[in-house]
């Protein structure tokens, strides 16, 4: 029985497709941060891979349209772990990305990020409908070439970062005591504004929900599955709104956790941006990651 | 204003227009044309896709400037395009442009090589000097 439900979840994850998973924090992959320490954990890594494919834009009415630049993009991304006390920990992340269009590729180092977390309530066996609440705190610095500056926006194989930094704050609640996993996070996402060509811009502030469900089959086998909402307020160019520039963007993922031993896992993710509801100024994508984690 | 900047990179200096002979042009704009006045009132510009609009591959258009009271064919000393889109905050490839006015016709050209790099809402901006005014008319288009 359990074993028909999960190939069912498999199944629905492919039909879902995917791109870089948005799991709940707390089961894996909070917002961005693809690391996250359990309380017995000191020192964790996290090496990935992942692939998006089949970009289509998503214009201010919902409507598909060419995306143009890349086909696939690819991410390797490492990411490092460190537990203070059961409550604290900070990850560092760094991707590296590869565009590639028809024979063309180009590589890049991505935005590196920094987060942090602090347990405001420890999850127990004794009482497991007391979920685990955490605040997160993070920071993305934008150093790679974005759509803004691009050598070459033909191709547009440069563009491998957003342009902007961000800074996060957030909020992440997580029943993980049952067999039945379930969990919420809200960032509150801070870009900061940046001047290219003389304009100077300000994205919107943003914000990410994220709503999670799972099932823990056995120690070693785990299925999660939710979705996202981000919503980015509008654009302004030197101060002026751009009209018609606020996006909406529902994702939705399917992860599997495998504990090949007490401190090393594998995540298969599947999910695809722009998936269902309402969809505005951004771009559809389906995507595949497999990542190796190991504590110690 | 870094709008005009960045259009001063890419301005297509016409001095030859002014001199084209009026004979064959279409003095007088038809009364169904469709366009845009220019933000200052300079203008008035009818653009017509020829081929296109497209994304992720070129387009091309012809440009009829006319006088923005009179209707009447005006020439004009230089023109610029620069496809914009106002809702991500982001311009295009422009290195396959060019203007080239229509012979015997005043305040005609046609644009070859307009490349929109994705699908969506494109703001195409045409900035123009006009009796030595400089004026921007916007041109609002959706690629496929
Ligand atoms: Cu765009």
């Amino acid at each position: 029985m359990r074993r028909r439900r999960l190939v069912a979840g498999l199944l629905l994850g492919l039909l879902l497709g995917s791109s870089q998973a948005f799991a709940c924090a707390s089961c894996g992959s909070g917002g961005d941060d693809p690391l996250i320490l359990y309380p017995n954990e000191v020192d964790k890594i996290y090496v990935g891979v992942a692939r998006a494919t089949a970009f289509k834009n998503v214009d201010a009415d919902g409507r598909f349209s060419t995306s143009g630049g890349p086909t696939v993009k690819d991410t390797l991304t490492l990411a490092y772990g460190h537990g203070f006390s059961p409550r604290a920990f900070v990850t560092g992340t760094l991707p590296w990305l590869r565009n590639s269009r028809q024979e063309a590729t180009q590589t890049s180092l991505g935005d590196p990020s920094l987060a942090a977390r602090y347990a405001l309530v420890m999850a127990s066996m004794a009482e497991p409908l007391i979920p685990q609440v955490q605040m997160l705190v993070g920071y993305k610095q934008s150093m790679t070439h974005s759509i803004h500056d691009s050598a070459d926006l033909k191709t547009e194989l440069d563009v491998f970062g957003t342009g902007f930094s961000e800074a996060k704050l957030g909020v992440d609640i997580w029943f993980g005591q049952l067999d039945w996993l379930a969990g919420a996070a809200f960032n509150l996402i801070k870009p900061l504004p940046h001047t290219y060509d003389g304009l100077r811009y300000e994205p919107g502030l943003a914000s990410r929900s994220t709503l999670t469900a799972g099932y823990v089959f056995s120690t070693a086998c785990k299925t999660t599955f939710g979705a996202n909402l981000l919503a980015r307020g509008s654009l302004r160019g030197d101060g002026v709104v751009q009209a018609d520039s606020e996006q909406l963007n529902h994702s939705a993922f399917l992860t599997q956790d495998w504990l090949i031993s007490p401190v090393e896992s594998w995540r298969l993710s599947l999910s695809r941006q722009a998936a269902f509801g309402a969809n505005k100024n951004t771009a559809r994508s389906d995507g595949v990651s497999l990542a190796y984690l190991r504590s110690w | 204003m870094q709008y005009l900047l960045r259009l001063s990179l890419c301005v297509f200096l016409c001095q030859a227009c002014s001199t084209h002979s009026k004979a064959d042009a279409p003095a007088v704009m038809p009364a169904s044309t469709e366009g845009v006045a220019s933000k200052n009132g300079t203008f008035f510009l009818k653009m017509d896709w020829t081929t296109g609009p497209k994304s992720a591959a070129t387009s091309a258009a012809t440009l009829s400037f006319y006088d923005a009271n009179h209707h009447q064919a005006i020439s004009v000393d230089s023109v610029a395009v620069v496809p914009w889109m106002t809702t991500m905050g982001h311009g295009t490839a422009m290195k396959d442009q060019k203007i080239v006015p229509v012979a015997g016709q005043v305040g005609h050209f046609t644009i070859d090589g307009i490349y929109l790099i994705m699908g969506g809402p494109w703001d195409i901006r045409v900035t123009a000097t006009v009796n030595g005014s400089v004026d921007t008319a916007t041109v609002a288009v959706t690629a496929p």
